[in-house]
């Protein structure tokens, strides 16, 4: 053998703190990847905070996740309650009778990029338009309709994202059960301590009940916001996002009646925001509001809405700087806490999975690489932060309690600039490793009510050409419709099918 | 349409080479009536025309403007362009191509390349270049377009190689046709408005006022409205590229095969181009003048060159380095006005069209210029750069050669520690540090890491789980796929003359 590159000593042993749904998945991930490995799970205290772990919904991103753990989605359906979601329903964020939606993925396709969210622009400028064309996605919700795209890159139904909301214990007893199948260890005992290395790094955790002590090359701390093992890390700083966010509290209700909708709503109160998430197993409602307006008037906010008993949860928002010291690295609410709109905490817990995967030491970890993980970790985190922000900053809410609070937030540089760029060119800038698609931010932007001057260019498009584009948009649409079988007979299938 | 449409802007554009052109043409078409747009220039002013091999962004920007690709071709006797062919950078004797497109795919969320180092030091993989669709077609002298599904014949991208200096005219013509008022005279006075500080009115030689909301210089090196009027400094990058001349000479095809790729050729004291066109071979020498004298340069490439010179040797004089703002008050630099990075990757036109990209996403709508607007360009313009420019360095620096003073130079120089730090990862762990906007992605670094023998000292511990055995055979039968696509192509030449539309008169 030729002298060169040496590939690294694959690591041996991995802990893993936290067995809910992420610690869980994280184990399925690295048993896949490291099928020689000893991947072991540890629960970890109750932490109500831990919204990676308690609220089951994520983004698209989720669902590639998913395939590529060989998590099948129709498994999801038939044993873990999954449904779809398209949309999502925005409603008071812009004054009150507001109600918009916007989904996932590039938009309508048949209008191309730059054109995207020029309706209204387009139509004040008297080059017609009646009415704002749906997208595909936002045409199905609205008419109950929808299946799964079959992979034919020809179907209507094609460029269609969408996320999926699932019942959190039985998503976690199918993936236990998957960890299992594939070698992953469970010990059943709280870690209690934890011993440290000359230099700093974890070396074993101990256990309770006598039950001895794990050691391991690389740990993950997957406990929620507690941060069960990065507290126990020199150098664990949290970068605070009360500046940029404006709930600390939240409220977690139990799930109400059974609903089946590919849309969930997101409203926004005198005191707060409420989420209803259309669970198959129930609606979900979560409330978050700033302490300063008082757990009895969110507690309203839920009774109004249906809901009966409800868990609380105080937070600090704000994520680790560096979410990977030594050989510890944090996921979900243990590298980021903020209040859980839209699946946006499990999101974020499974893009920095998916990069840990990308960039996976060997038992020794390079300086360098945990630096690339935390540079491109914090650019996620980041944009997430910009991107729950938008929900308070576009347009301003008006006069409530609610309001006095989010009127007080700071804007980061990058909000600012996007939120100025949108609101003069209708253009979002890129940003590196940001979980969403600029024409997400877009189209959240523009279902939120913050208008758009539409660019120079899009002006700049003659009259027919539009008018065309419109025509193929509202085509797109009706044509997916007029593909979808109703959404409830084909569940109804789908959980006919056999296991 | 209606009674309040606000007038259209007025913009200026100084200097008719082919940023000028292409700056006038690209916003009086995506701009349409909301401009009206009046190009300044002088016959009396000679054109750089740098440039001849492009980028795969430049056919977006063509096709967008509604040029057909063949009369586009035709008129500047354009050749199709698979990647760039480094020789004797790394050490006297390598060769390696740069391709637009990837080596192989990712295995098990680990990419390809670590899984090729680990075989290859087992003498189970050929060179990288066999695991790729564009480097091997290159090699073949064998083209077509990438499918556009994602089957392996989507693995690759092309661009042009082609004479600049009749670039610039196309586009003049194109850009006549499309409302652009063309001016011919020579600028002498630039006024600026004594309040705001904008310039307001370019005054002519024969008397003439050229007044506007927004101007964009165009003027070359010599940066007129930007640098000498408005004051932009200029940050100089010369100790990282120390390259500041150039000599050209035009030569005759000396045999039939047109190579669908453009050769980089490095020399005691810089590099030398080689780009087929249709009826003729580019050449040229880029140097640094510290180390070697215009008449050395001149023999040193009158001596390479293969085919018959077709023009007496013309020296260009540049300078590395870019305005530390490109967008002051309400002036744009775009070209050489703005910046110059020396054409070892075929940039120049590529950074004339980004900035004119950038002008149009954030122009001003009714003519107000907004701080915020000129600020999101300049970030974008020192982005696009600064990427570009640690990418060029790599080039220089990743190499043995210790032959000629200039080589011994940029091999033991600081390097910006942008780059310092993306070298480093590389050397310890084989990753490429990443990021997805600006140009040259993971393929690019990884073809001049490996193409360089910058080999990392460790790589992906994953790459001992497979069987050595089956990732040889997955590494051949990616080998054997990529031939016989290979073998199915049509010959550059064959491609290139099989639609007389594409084709220049002979001369």
């Amino acid at each position: 053998m030729t002298p060169g590159p040496k590939a690294r000593e694959l690591l041996r042993t991995v802990l893993i703190v936290g067995d809910g749904q992420l610690g869980v998945l994280t184990a399925i991930a690295l048993r896949r990847a490291l099928p020689t490995t000893t991947i072991t799970v540890v629960p970890s205290p109750h932490d109500a905070a831990a919204f990676a772990d308690r609220i089951g919904t994520a983004m698209p991103f989720t669902n590639r996740l998913h395939d590529r753990l060989g998590i099948a989605e129709l498994d999801l359906v038939q044993q873990a309650g999954a449904s779809h979601r398209l949309v999502t329903r925005y409603r008071g964020w812009a004054g009150e009778g507001h109600d918009d939606v916007s989904g996932y993925g590039t938009g309508n396709p048949a209008l191309g990029n730059a054109f995207t969210g020029h309706f209204d622009g387009v139509k004040n400028s008297g080059q017609g338009a009646d009415a704002r064309v749906p997208t595909p996605a936002a045409a199905l919700a609205a008419t109950g309709r929808f299946c799964t795209p079959d992979g034919d890159p020809n179907s209507p139904l094609a460029s269609i994202d969408y996320a999926l909301r699932w019942n959190v214990g039985a998503y976690r007893d199918m993936l236990i059960a998957k960890a299992i199948a594939l070698g992953v260890v469970y010990v059943p005992q709280m870690p209690v301590d934890a011993a440290h290395d000359d230099h700093g790094n974890i070396s074993a955790v101990m256990l309770s009940d006598d039950a001895g002590a794990i050691t391991a090359d690389l740990f993950i701390d997957c406990s929620g916001p507690m941060r069960w093992l990065m507290s126990r890390m020199d150098g664990a700083l949290l970068d605070s996002w009360a500046n940029h966010l404006p709930c600390d509290r939240v409220l977690v209700a139990e799930p109400g009646e059974q609903v089946l909708a590919l849309e969930d709503r997101l409203s926004v109160t005198p005191f707060g925001w409420l989420a209803e998430i259309g669970g198959r197993d129930g609606v979900h409602r979560i409330c978050a509001f700033p302490a300063s307006v008082g757990s009895a008037n969110a507690e309203q906010m839920l009774i109004a809405a249906g809901a009966t008993a409800a868990v609380g949860a105080a937070i600090h928002p704000g994520a680790l700087a560096r979410p990977f010291i030594g050989n510890v690295v944090a996921l979900g609410d243990a590298a980021a806490s903020f209040e859980p709109i839209g699946g946006a905490n499990l999101d974020l817990a499974h893009r920095h999975l998916a990069l840990l995967l990308e960039l996976l030491p060997g038992r020794s970890v390079e300086a360098g690489e945990r630096d690339e993980y935390n540079r491109r970790a914090g650019l996620m985190a980041h944009a997430m932060r910009d991107w729950l922000a938008c929900h308070f900053a576009a347009p301003e809410i008006a006069d409530t309690p609610f309001a006095a609070r989010t009127q007080q937030l700071l804007r980061s540089p990058t909000l600012a600039l996007l939120l100025d760029q949108h609101r003069r060119h209708g253009r979002m800038p890129f940003f590196e490793e940001a979980p969403m698609l600029p024409q997400e931010w877009s189209a959240l932007l523009r279902a939120l009510g913050a208008a758009a001057v539409p660019s120079a260019h899009a002006m700049a498009r003659p009259a027919e050409q539009n008018h065309e584009a419109l025509q193929r948009a509202d085509r797109a649409a009706r044509t997916a419709v007029d593909a979808a079988p109703p959404y409830g007979e084909w569940l109804a299938s789908v959980l006919a099918r056999p296991r | 349409m209606s009674n309040n449409v606000p007038p259209p802007t007025r913009v200026v554009v100084l200097g008719g080479g082919t940023a000028g052109w292409m700056a006038a043409t690209g916003l009086a078409v995506m701009l349409g009536r909301q401009v009206d747009v009046t190009l300044i220039e002088s016959d009396d002013i000679g054109i750089v025309g740098v440039g001849e091999a492009t980028l795969p962004h430049l056919r977006s920007f063509v096709e967008s403007l509604g040029i057909d690709e063949a009369d586009f071709m035709r008129a500047t006797h354009a050749t199709y362009k698979l990647g760039i062919d480094f020789r004797d950078f790394g050490k006297i004797g390598d060769s390696y191509i740069h391709p637009f497109g990837s080596f192989g795919d990712e295995m098990a969320g680990v990419s390809f390349h670590h899984y090729w180092l680990a075989a290859q030091q087992r003498g189970q993989a050929g060179p990288i270049g066999d695991y790729s669709l564009g480097v091997t077609a290159a090699l073949a002298n064998r083209f077509r377009p990438p499918a556009s599904d994602h089957s392996l014949g989507s693995t690759y991208g092309y661009a042009y190689q082609f004479d600049a200096t009749l670039f610039g005219p196309y586009m003049r013509n194109f850009g006549l046709g499309k409302g652009v008022t063309r001016i011919e005279g020579r600028v002498v006075e630039v006024r600026k408005d004594s309040e705001s500080g904008d310039v307001t009115t370019l005054v002519l030689d024969d008397g003439r006022h050229v007044d506007g909301d927004l101007f964009v210089d165009c003027s070359g090196f010599r940066s007129l409205i930007l640098g000498e009027a408005v004051g932009a400094l200029w940050e100089d990058w010369a100790h990282w590229l120390p390259c500041d001349r150039a000599v050209a000479m035009p030569c005759a095809a000396a045999h039939d095969v047109i190579e669908p790729y453009t050769r980089a050729t490095a020399m005691p004291a810089g590099w030398r181009w080689r780009i087929p066109l249709q009826h003729r071979v580019g050449n040229g020498y880029v140097y640094a003048s510290d180390f070697i004298s215009d008449a050395a340069a001149a023999d040193a490439l009158a001596t390479a060159v293969e085919g018959a010179p077709m023009a007496d040797p013309r020296i260009l004089k540049f300078r590395a380095g870019r305005r530390k703002n490109s967008f002051v008050k309400n002036v744009i630099g775009v070209g050489l006005a703005s910046g110059f990075l020396e054409p070892l990757e075929s940039t120049s036109i590529y950074l004339a069209q980004m900035a004119i990209t950038y002008l149009i996403e954030l122009f001003p709508q009714g003519g107000k210029v907004e701080d915020a607007d000129r600020a999101e360009f300049n970030r974008l313009v020192d982005m696009e750069y600064d990427r570009i420019r640690d990418f060029l360095i790599l080039h220089y620096h990743a190499t043995t050669r210790d032959d000629s003073p200039f080589w011994d130079h940029v091999r033991t120089m600081q390097i910006p520690d942008s780059l310092a730090s993306k070298m480093d990862l590389w050397k310890r762990t084989g990753r490429v540090a990443k990021y997805s906007e600006g140009l040259f992605y993971d393929a690019s670094w990884i073809a001049v890491y490996l193409g360089q023998n910058i080999l990392p000292d460790a790589i992906d511990p994953r790459v001992a789980i497979p069987d050595p055995q089956r990732v040889a055979r997955a590494l051949s039968s990616l080998k054997d796929a990529i031939g016989g696509e290979v073998a199915a192509m049509p010959d550059h030449r064959a491609f290139l003359y099989a639609r007389s539309e594409r084709l220049a008169a002979q001369p």
